[in-house]
């Protein structure tokens, strides 16, 4: 079927007035032109349907109860659902309670009885831990200082001497300072100065 | 049913728990929901999974409405996207499917219309409308056979009226070039 567009346009209204009017002065003087409108128009009439026919059909008459039964099963479903989901997640969250029970990642405890524990010490138990480590202490070698290791005893010196991290390194190396050195020129009133200090910022 | 309760009330009264009132809405909407998904899918059987689909859904979200356009217009787009979503999903089963195609739901015996005659018109009416791209065929059904205004098909559907004329526009070209094709 062949079809002016503006056949198309025009039923649609999708012209203008200006357009509108100058397609309804040829429409009226071109019989082509208006017999291809009619058959347009026949065309859209015959793709409609009466549905006013189909009004009473038993699918419409029995929709609504269909629908309430569909809804009913969707209720159940959605319980069953809503439990088939909370169950797995009270699985899982019992899973993972177990297994931090068990095998405890996070091992504050252990840190937090260290701490309690130094915080008993009065001020002689805790000079006479130290001096019992205190060997241990003195064979620490400048190595270890020069580095980045992030040992306690590091970060003892570099915050009691405001140093950073290649400071005091350079410091003994350059002056060809040993650590022994600085150890054993310390008098035991100064050594216990610096213990008593140590003690009171609590590296431990 | 009195014709003078009002969507309104209606809705206000379903809101209010009165289950009556929503059947009310269903039957005052039935047609509208049926025929927009039977011209948006092509059949009776998919057009009635995309009917049920849509009554769950206006069960559930009705308490939601705002009134800030007809009640009509937000159950046709609705109906218009689950439609659509549904359509998307019958192209990816038949991609999927091993099943034969020439035994689709389209040839089931089960249809809402009982006389041949009928039937044959409605079957060739939906076989132009299936040969639609998507966007056309929406426009194209809202347009004609539910006689919205563009700006009503635009609200609907989000698209620009422009957008919209001009898909109505090619939907047409293309159904009457279908059927001149029908013809020879």
């Amino acid at each position: 079927m062949k079809i002016d567009n503006r056949i198309i346009l025009y039923l649609d209204n999708q012209m203008n007035d200006e357009e509108r009017r100058i397609f309804e002065i040829e429409l009226s003087k071109d019989t082509e032109l208006s017999k291809q409108l009619e058959s347009y128009k026949n065309f859209m009439h015959s793709m409609k349907i009466d549905e006013n026919d189909f009004r009473d059909q038993e699918y419409f008459v029995n929709l609504i109860p269909k629908f309430r039964k569909n809804l009913s099963a969707d209720k159940r479903s959605f319980k069953i659902k809503t439990a088939y989901t909370l169950t797995a997640v009270a699985s899982v969250a019992s899973v993972v309670a177990i297994v931090l029970l068990i095998f405890n990642p996070f091992k504050t405890s252990e840190n937090n009885s260290v701490e309690k524990l130094i915080s008993t010490f009065n001020e002689s138990e805790a000079v006479d831990i130290l001096n019992y480590y205190s060997d241990d202490l003195s064979n620490i070698k400048t190595e270890q200082l020069n580095g980045t290791s992030d040992s306690l005893f590091t970060g003892l010196i570099y915050s009691e001497l405001n140093l950073q991290e290649t400071d005091l390194g350079h410091l003994i190396s350059a002056d060809e300072i040993s650590i022994e050195t600085i150890y054993s020129e310390i008098q035991s009133e100064e050594a216990d100065l610096i213990y008593n200090e140590i003690l009171k910022k609590k590296y431990f | 049913m009195p014709e003078d309760i009002s969507d309104y009330e209606l809705i206000k009264s379903f809101i209010n728990g009165d289950e009556a009132s929503f059947n009310k809405i269903i039957n005052k909407y039935k047609h509208k929901i049926y025929w927009h998904a039977r011209r948006m899918t092509g059949n009776h059987l998919d057009a009635d999974e995309v009917v049920q689909e849509v009554l769950l859904v206006m069960y559930k979200k009705l308490k939601d409405f705002q009134f800030k356009s007809e009640l009509y217009t937000w159950i046709y787009r609705i109906v218009s996207t689950r439609s659509l979503n549904y359509l998307r999903k019958r192209s990816l089963r038949k991609v999927f499917s091993f099943d034969d195609p020439s035994t689709d739901s389209v040839s089931s015996n089960e249809d809402i219309a009982k006389s041949l005659e009928m039937k044959e018109k409605l079957d060739k009416i939906n076989s132009l409308l299936q040969k639609l791209p998507l966007k056309q065929r929406e426009v194209f059904i809202l347009r004609h056979y539910e006689e919205l205004s563009y700006e009503e098909i635009s609200d609907l559907t989000g698209k620009s009226i422009g957008g919209l004329k001009a898909n109505y526009f090619y939907g047409v070209n293309k159904i009457l070039e279908l059927m001149k094709n029908y013809e020879n």
